[in-house]
């Protein structure tokens, strides 16, 4: 156990001393977030109520949802892609941890330092602009909120492994990363709530493991506890279990027929 | 001209290396086209169900959108070399670009004219073109300003990366500043109008995004006289001019890491 | 001859930032450190002279041969190339230069190197006869004329250091740099490399500057050679005066001994400097000793082979570094 709380407080210590590349990471996060913000108060002038949702609600679920994307993006397994590549992955094989473990002890580290800086960051906003927003206040809603929002973050994670292991088979793993970035800035609902697309469209995505990260967290929120809320947490930790054998599969596969020849 | 030579052979040589790898080339197209699709999608879904944004009806806000996708992706197409100019950087093959006998512009800023992104381009003009033919109020001299404000919008994107490159050369950081500006230029996806001051007028005066991104669309929409032109110019042309300032001050202060 | 490079009072202080370690500090008072590369330096160099610069790592001469080429600003003192402020960086001035760096590729990696070299011909505006002649002509001297047509990253180390100087060699320049242009290669390589740039510059008289820490390189090659250590010049002269100079006219006596040394033999033999692996033994001694000492050995010793030679150039560029 040791080892791990290690990785994290090394793994901190690494992020501080690229502060720069910190702060830009920061700043384009706060960027992404006055987009959302105006663009969504701009929509609520003429109404106050948008494909179901008050402006309250939709402020709400776009604030949420953002902070969860923040979580979930915040993440070093792009890099293990490039480790893969330079065959330096071949190192942490030698270490006595085991990968996986490792890589989620350098995850909990990065999303811990950039959930901090997002709390931050979202209660200088709320001073500023005060934007409308609904607060939840039964206990439960929180329970399974965070239930949710751990699951996701699980999913994320292994959704994320799984494509940097393409880079066993193809060092161009910047292709399906870039497709991999947009669907799931789309899909999983940071932008807006899924069920404001058409019927057909928000089943179909149900059944994807894509709604679960950040849609699924932020309607609760709205929700409260009941019968669709608690299914949401069943599919998502479904998913996690799923992608975590498939991450796992692949891995495996990667490493016998992998060569670790670097460039 | 020599130069003009030099980007030819360049550009053929870049095509060349995309066709080495069809596979990340054509997911790479993909996505572009999806996130294009997707968002079109949300911004229209969106403004039909408002009826108005910040006083624009769909069409017009739809324009907005459209017009800030035909200058990010011309900026995309133009600048591409800008997001390889960190390995360059590292390497020290900047060293050997320097000794070139031209400006080190050719290669770190045009160097990488991208055929991905004129496929592309292509398909947004013609969906450009499309919702035009289906909004009220479009005159002809309205187009020609159309065109010259997204000629002074290049430009501003122009000073924007030559300071990206600058900012390189003293930081090594390269992607991040890259990407700020990418983001920063998002705000200007939709009409500035939305925006509350102080940020409004940040996104004018300060940091032109305003300038580039909705001026050429409310230029299309009769909005914008046509004399603005000389003092938007004016005003891309102090940028471009002060890019270029930061840009001789780096090269003073290179280093020469790359050993 | 002409004058190609005057160099007057050159310095080159490289400014970084101090690192604390402590966040606020670093961001709001900072504390830079000073390292001068080059320091008060002054030479001139003649048009169609093979300079060799050597010294320890970290001497300066990577510094000033990028500073010659315009790569970085000096902080004081100037230099003229070739009638130019290098820094500038003139059209006219980088169409007449060359740089090429050792284990680094200017050709584009994905491609054959043909097509780099096309592009060569296109940024030096180089007549197509002439791009023509010279492509022939060097591909045959360096003997790579069957690889030009494969990806660069598909040939070897060896093979694509030639490839880069036929690249290099294109526009004919004036002034040609090469910094440490064998690192990395085999003996056989390095060989071919050295035999290419006598040729090339018996040939065609540029002007050529080149680092090299392989001392055959530099006692085969260079005309001139600048000793630079700590940003300044230690030695400016031929390789065979920098023997004289360094080595204090000491030889070494090689001996291929029969029998084993005695203890006996070993005192006979103490006021000499000796280095006895049997059964080779060299004695190093100053050139006016050396009757004395042969009359000794033949007399005591039983030798199957004898040859008396300098002192390899790198024993004496060990004692020029330590001397100085």
């Amino acid at each position: 156990m040791n080892i791990y709380l290690q990785t994290v407080r090394t793994t901190i210590a690494e992020m501080l001393v690229y502060r720069l590349s910190f702060f830009l990471w920061r700043l384009r996060s706060v960027l992404n977030l006055f987009v959302i913000y105006f663009v969504w108060n701009a929509v609520y002038q003429e109404t106050n109520l948008v494909l179901g949702y008050t402006h309250a609600q939709m402020m709400t679920y776009v604030l949420l949802s953002n902070i969860l994307a923040t979580l979930a993006l915040s993440s070093y397994t792009s890099n293990v892609a490039g480790d893969i590549v330079r065959g330096t992955v071949a190192q942490f094989l030698v270490r006595p941890i085991g990968y996986f473990k490792f890589l989620a002890a350098r995850e909990t580290a990065d999303k811990l330092l950039n959930v901090s800086a997002v709390v931050v960051e979202l209660l200088l906003l709320a001073y500023w602009f005060r934007p409308p927003v609904e607060i939840q206040t039964a206990p439960g809603v929180y329970v399974l909120f965070t239930a949710l929002v751990l699951s996701g973050v699980g999913i994320s994670f292994f959704l994320s492994l799984s494509i940097s292991f393409i880079a066993f088979w193809s060092s161009e793993v910047w292709a399906p990363r870039f497709v991999f970035f947009v669907l799931i800035m789309f899909l999983a609902g940071s932008y807006f709530p899924l069920d404001i697309l058409p019927n057909w469209a928000y089943r179909g995505l149900l059944a994807t493991p894509f709604p679960y990260l950040f849609y699924a967290p932020t309607k609760t929120y709205l929700l409260g506890v009941n019968a669709q809320t608690l299914g949401f947490l069943g599919m998502s930790v479904l998913w996690n279990a799923v992608l975590y054998y498939m991450a796992r599969s692949i891995w495996r596969k990667g490493m016998r027929e992998f060569s670790f020849y670097g460039s | 001209m020599r130069i003009a030579r030099i980007l030819l052979k360049l550009s053929q040589l870049s095509i060349e290396r995309s066709f080495q790898n069809p596979l990340a080339a054509s997911f790479f197209i993909m996505g572009k086209l999806l996130r294009f699709g997707l968002f079109f999608y949300f911004v229209s879904t969106l403004v039909t169900h408002t009826k108005l944004l910040a006083g624009y009806t769909v069409d017009q806000t739809v324009l907005f959108f459209l017009t800030f996708t035909i200058v990010d992706t011309l900026s995309q197409l133009l600048f591409r070399a800008v997001y390889s100019f960190r390995p360059l950087l590292v390497s020290g093959e900047f060293d050997h670009i320097l000794t070139k006998p031209f400006h080190p512009f050719v290669v770190v800023l045009f160097g990488a004219i991208d055929i991905l992104d004129a496929i592309v381009l292509v398909l947004y003009m013609g969906i450009t073109g499309f919702i035009m033919t289906q909004t009220t109020g479009i005159a002809a001299l309205h187009l020609g300003l159309y065109a010259a404000f997204i000629v002074n919008s290049l430009l501003i994107a122009m000073a924007f990366h030559i300071a990206i490159l600058a900012m390189g050369i003293i930081t090594i950081e390269v992607d991040h500043t890259a990407m700020i500006y990418r983001d920063m230029s998002r705000l200007g996806s939709f009409p500035i109008e939305i925006y509350k001051e102080p940020l409004r007028s940040i996104v004018t005066f300060i940091i032109p995004i305003g300038i580039m991104m909705s001026v050429p669309a409310q230029a299309l929409l009769g909005m914008v006289p046509a004399q603005a032109l000389i003092v938007y110019g004016a005003i891309s042309v102090f940028f471009v001019g002060l890019s270029l300032g930061f840009w001789r001050y780096a090269l003073q202060y290179y280093q020469s890491w790359g050993s | 001859m002409a004058v190609s490079i005057t160099i007057q009072h050159l310095t080159k202080t490289y400014r970084t930032l101090r690192k604390t370690g402590n966040a606020w500090r670093d961001l709001l008072a900072r504390t830079y450190e000073y390292h001068t590369a080059v320091n008060d330096l002054s030479v001139t160099i003649q048009e169609g002279e093979l300079i060799g610069l050597v010294g320890p790592n970290g001497a300066g001469k990577t510094t000033l041969m990028k500073m010659l080429s315009g790569i970085l600003l000096p902080t004081s003192g100037t230099i003229t190339a070739l009638g130019y402020t290098p820094f500038e960086k003139n059209i006219s001035f980088l169409k007449q230069i060359a740089f090429v760096m050792g284990q680094r590729n200017q050709l584009i990696w994905d491609l054959p190197a043909r097509d780099s070299f096309e592009l060569n011909r296109v940024m030096y505006d180089i007549p197509r006869s002439d791009y023509q002649t010279r492509l022939v002509e060097l591909t045959q001297l360096l003997d790579c004329g069957d690889i030009i047509d494969q990806p660069l990253k598909t040939v070897s180390l060896g093979q694509r250091m030639r490839l880069e100087l036929v690249g290099s060699l294109l526009h004919a320049p004036r002034m040609l740099f090469l910094d440490e242009p064998t690192l990395g290669l085999d003996v056989v390589a390095q060989g071919t490399i050295r035999e290419f740039l006598r040729m090339y510059q018996r040939r065609q008289q540029p002007t050529i500057i080149f680092t090299s820490h392989y001392m055959r390189d530099v006692a085969e090659l260079a005309d001139r050679l600048l000793l630079i250590d700590k940003g300044t010049v230690r030695y400016d002269g031929t390789v065979g005066k920098l023997r004289k100079h360094f080595s204090h006219d000491m030889k070494e006596v090689r001996l291929e001994l029969g029998r084993k040394l005695t203890e006996k033999d070993k005192v006979s033999l103490h006021e000499y400097q000796y280095h006895y692996t049997h059964p080779l033994i060299i004695i190093r001694v100053k050139a006016q000793d050396i009757p004395a000492l042969l009359t000794r050995i033949t007399q005591k010793v039983d030798y199957r082979d004898i040859t008396v030679t300098d002192p390899s150039i790198e024993d004496i560029m060990r004692s020029a570094f330590q001397e100085i």
